[in-house]
């Protein structure tokens, strides 16, 4: 019967450490991105409420204005009076003589004059909080500046002001300018060429500024509202006078803004007040409600899109820091939208304004910047009839919505980054305490060898006791340990368990054989019994050999050590060694340059370590050659060098040569040995404080063991 | 009168071997196989002296309880170890309890019955010393005192000479300042293997038990490689 091979456990699929990390770090990382996520699909709905709300809104309003037409569609005073109107401005204009903040309004500049090209001229008014804004542009071929000290204030260009106070009493302002840049004002008397006073009205009230242009030249001017009167009446002409060479400059033409032989005023038409009343209940922060009448002016509005750009978050301390480096990496992950220049906003609100206007609702979005998003919508307000009235147009900014999705997108990154902080902080903790404790196993796992490579406890101390895997490898390992020690323990004591095993059969034998012998053996059989004898001595030198290797360390505690002259000792001990035959070379040579060599150390194991070389170098050496035996002094060591000529130690027994029960030795040679010699060496050096180590030499070949031993100090 | 000896061994062959080399030297030999068996006989009869294995039966230390229990009863009796434990703890623990010798095992038959001659001889002389005629040999400061297997040093006697040990003595002394070789001293200790570990570990340990006497003892010379001199 076949069977199936059973699945190889290599085949299973199993997560790596670096992968289980790198999905632990994905999973980490996908928390903020999904909160972003969630953040972005939350401003999406907040936002599409918001315009749905906006549009409800829209619609409230012109349900508000529906059929007002006294508010929408004339104003009081119409009939006889020219309207200019004031347009809103969203900030007060610089009075400098440069129109950037009028761009938005030209279109709906007043034109008076001839418009031939000379004489004529075109006027915007504005109205910011408690100051009126005038912009004149005067078509004008020649440019009479006033000469300073000339009393009369007719005789050069210059634009002439009506104001009726509230009583009635018409106070005229004449404007003129001595040079381009800040011009003066004139409180004059009805000639309009006489000054009321000595000196021009204070620059802080009334302001205005002229600049030249090509075909003529441009006022710009300011004056508080309160000027008005309660009809808001006013009256502009500008006179144009020219100076030929040598004559004398004289008043060539006035154009005068009224147009109605009855009133030299014109009415300025400004926001509503009724309308404006009715639409102050409707004030909401960011948002801003216009209506404006059929003809796109605006004739009330409340509220104002927010001007603020992004907040900058103040730094303070090491949190701030990381939180203004936090937003840089904001900036760079929310990617910013397109947005608009303000000309590109007009525009577009514009478009909207003008669907509205053709009796449509509209609507429209464009971001104004990158933190703000502009909701507009504009709705037709009608009459009975469904005639236009105007329109009411409802923008509102997201910059709230965007700025709390921010705010939360600063918080989610934060503490997100707090998170991944702290959870790596820990997860660092937690990774070098488990090196730490892996290197402690490790040591301990080191350390439970001695040098002689045996085991020195039956158990691992570090980690046995914790419950999780690194406990269970120590665990796992300590048992693996207890069963080497037993091991060890084992073969330490087996030789004296075979000591005591055989020495009883053995002695019962050899008594037996002794018993035997007394009792008389015929001559013949006299032989056998010595050879019987001598085979049971054998087997008790061999029992004694390896119980005394295992005992040797036991035994080496009971020495003590004692000054010796090692060069005396090995010098006598070679003597003794000389098996010289006459006509061929020593036996043993020895080689020392000095008479003394003190050394600690017990006479008899050093004896006993020069046997074990010897014998060692007289199985291993080629024939007809010499053992050379060396000791010499070298810093604070002594080295005992036994040589001898022969095939070098393979380097497979190189590692464990001084192992117990390691031998070289070919079978055969007709005594017995078990490789304990070396052996024996090393545990005598090591005792003596020293080391020996094996070294094979070249040319020619020979194996060279060196001894070494600490000298004695004396 | 024979000498009543003891033996307690559970080995059997071993048992049968001491006591028929014993019996033809004329002694009067007991044998018992087990600790128990020989408590029950020994309540009857009263030795000159006792043998004693160690290890019998599952008992390990039966021979140290048995003669623990003899020496209660007869503190005068020579006890002699013959046993397979050869450490030196088991050694020291053995003649503490009041042993008279521990021999380990293998032993020569002759040496053994040596060995019981010698301890008799020994205890007759405790019991009349003054009928023993002593042949006195002396080398130097050394008294060796044949009979009684004993040494003296400057007139004192050594304590705790094995006879091994005066073996060895008398034969580094018969020569003095000649060599004797390990071989030599092996034969002097009646073993059948001895070793020149085993015999420089009992030259030290007569160089111990003189310097008991006198600290300067300085005349067992070591000959490295070849064996020991007596330089007195």
């Amino acid at each position: 019967m076949v069977q199936a091979p059973a699945a190889s456990p290599s085949k299973k699929r199993r997560w790596r450490p670096s992968g289980q990390m790198m999905l632990f770090l994905l999973v980490l990382i996908s928390m903020p991105l999904l909160s972003y996520r969630f953040l972005a699909e939350t401003r999406v709905f907040m936002i599409e409420g918001q315009s749905q709300a906006q549009s409800q809104l829209a619609q409230g309003v012109v349900t508000l204005f529906q059929g007002r037409e006294d508010l929408l569609k004339e104003l009081p005073y119409l009939d006889s009076q020219q309207v200019v109107f004031s347009h809103p401005l969203s900030q007060a204009v610089k009075v400098d003589g440069y129109t950037g903040e009028w761009l938005d309004f030209q279109l709906f500049a007043n034109h008076f004059g001839s418009g031939d090209g000379e004489d004529g001229y075109s006027l915007l008014l504005g109205e910011y909080q408690d100051r009126i804004y005038g912009l004149v542009r005067i078509q004008d071929n020649v440019t009479v500046l006033r000469q300073p000290g000339n009393r009369k204030l007719d005789m050069s260009d210059h634009l002439r002001l009506s104001l009726p106070d509230r009583n009635g009493n018409e106070r005229k302002l004449l404007i003129v300018a001595t040079k381009p840049g800040r011009m003066e004002v004139w409180y004059v008397k009805d000639d309009w060429s006489t000054p009321m006073y000595n000196h021009p009205s204070s620059t802080f009230i009334i302001q205005a500024v002229m600049r030249p242009l090509v075909s003529g030249y441009l006022v710009e001017f300011t004056l508080p509202r309160y000027f008005l009167n309660s009809r808001q009446e006013f009256g502009l002409a500008v006179a144009d006078v020219d100076s030929e060479e040598g004559e004398m400059r004289h008043l060539k033409t006035l154009v005068n803004s009224e147009t109605n032989i009855e009133s030299h005023y014109n009415l300025l038409a400004m926001r509503s007040p009724e309308a404006n009343k009715i639409l102050a209940s409707l004030d909401r922060a960011n948002s801003q409600i216009i209506i404006y009448d059929k003809h796109a002016r605006v004739r009330a509005s409340v509220g104002k899109l927010s001007t603020e750009v992004q907040e900058s978050l103040e730094v303070t301390g090491p949190l701030g820091q990381v939180q203004a480096w936090l937003n840089i990496a904001l900036d760079w992950f929310v990617a910013i939208p397109a947005y608009l220049s303000s000309g590109q906003e007009a525009s577009q609100e514009r478009e909207v304004l003008n669907q509205a206007l053709d009796n449509e609702f509209a609507s429209g979005r464009w971001h104004r910047n990158p933190g703000e998003e502009v909701l507009a919508v504009a709705a037709p307000i009608t009459d009975q009839e469904g005639a236009l009235l105007g329109v009411v147009m409802i923008k509102q900014s997201t910059a709230q919505i965007l700025k709390l999705q921010r705010q939360a997108m600063e918080n989610i990154t934060l503490v997100s980054f707090t998170t991944m902080v702290v959870i790596l902080l820990v997860l660092l903790a937690f990774s070098w305490r488990q090196a730490y404790r892996v290197q402690r196993l490790g040591r301990e796992a080191q350390q439970i060898v001695d040098p002689s490579g045996r085991l020195r406890s039956d158990h691992l101390q570090s980690e046995v006791g914790s419950g999780d895997e690194i406990g269970a490898l120590a665990r796992s390992f300590s048992d693996v340990v207890e069963r080497l020690h037993e091991h060890q323990q084992f073969m330490s004591t087996m030789p004296r368990t075979l000591r005591h095993e055989i020495n009883n059969p053995l002695n019962a034998t050899m008594t037996s054989l002794e018993n035997l012998q007394r009792h008389g053996v015929e001559v013949e059989q006299q032989r056998y019994l010595a050879i019987a004898q001598r085979g049971l001595v054998k087997i008790s030198a061999i029992v004694e050999k390896l119980a005394d290797a295992a005992n040797l360390e036991e035994a080496l505690k009971e020495d003590e050590l004692e000054a010796l002259n090692l060069a005396y000792l090995v010098e006598t001990y070679v003597n003794h060694q000389q098996r010289q035959v006459p006509g061929q070379l020593p036996d043993v040579v020895f080689s020392c340059d000095d008479q003394q060599v003190a050394v600690a150390g017990v006479d008899y194991r050093i004896e006993q370590l020069l046997d074990k070389l010897l014998d060692n170098a007289r199985d291993f050496r080629d024939a007809d050659t010499s053992i050379v035996v060396r000791l010499y002094q070298q810093q604070m060591y002594c080295y005992l060098e036994v040589e001898n000529q022969g095939p070098p130690i393979p380097a497979a027994m190189q590692g464990n040569l001084f192992a117990s029960m390691v031998s070289g030795r070919k079978g055969g040679s007709g005594q017995a040995h078990f490789g304990l010699g070396l052996y024996v060496v090393r545990m005598i050096a090591l005792y003596h404080g020293g080391e020996v180590t094996a070294h094979n030499l070249i040319n020619p070949d020979a194996v060279l063991f060196r001894v070494r031993l600490p000298l004695l100090l004396v | 009168m024979a000498k009543h000896i003891v033996i307690v061994e559970d080995d059997a062959d071993q048992r049968e071997n001491y006591q028929v080399a014993l019996e033809q030297r004329g002694y009067q030999v007991t044998a018992f196989a087990s600790k128990e068996s020989a408590q029950e006989g020994l309540m009857s009869i009263k030795p000159d002296l006792v043998i004693l294995d160690i290890i019998m039966q599952d008992n390990i230390d039966a021979g140290f309880q048995l003669c623990s229990d003899i020496l209660k009863r007869y503190p005068h009796i020579p006890v002699l170890f013959l046993t397979e434990r050869v450490e030196e703890i088991d050694r020291i623990i053995g003649l503490r309890m009041g042993a008279w010798d521990y021999q380990p095992k293998p032993v020569s038959l002759g040496f053994l019955a040596e060995k019981v001659a010698t301890l008799l001889r020994l205890s007759d002389i405790r019991d009349a010393p003054q009928d023993l005629e002593q042949n006195v040999r002396q080398v130097g400061a050394l008294n060796l005192l044949e009979e009684s297997r004993l040494a003296q040093w400057h007139g004192q006697d050594i304590e705790g000479l094995t006879l091994t040990e005066f073996r060895m003595l008398e034969a580094l002394t018969r020569r003095p300042g000649h060599i004797v070789t390990y071989d030599v001293l092996a034969q002097a200790t009646h073993q059948h293997y001895v070793s020149n570990n085993t015999i420089s570990t009992h030259i030290r340990n007569i160089k111990r038990k003189i310097k008991k006497l006198d600290k300067a003892f300085d005349a067992i010379k070591s000959e490295y490689g070849l064996g020991y001199r007596w330089t007195e």
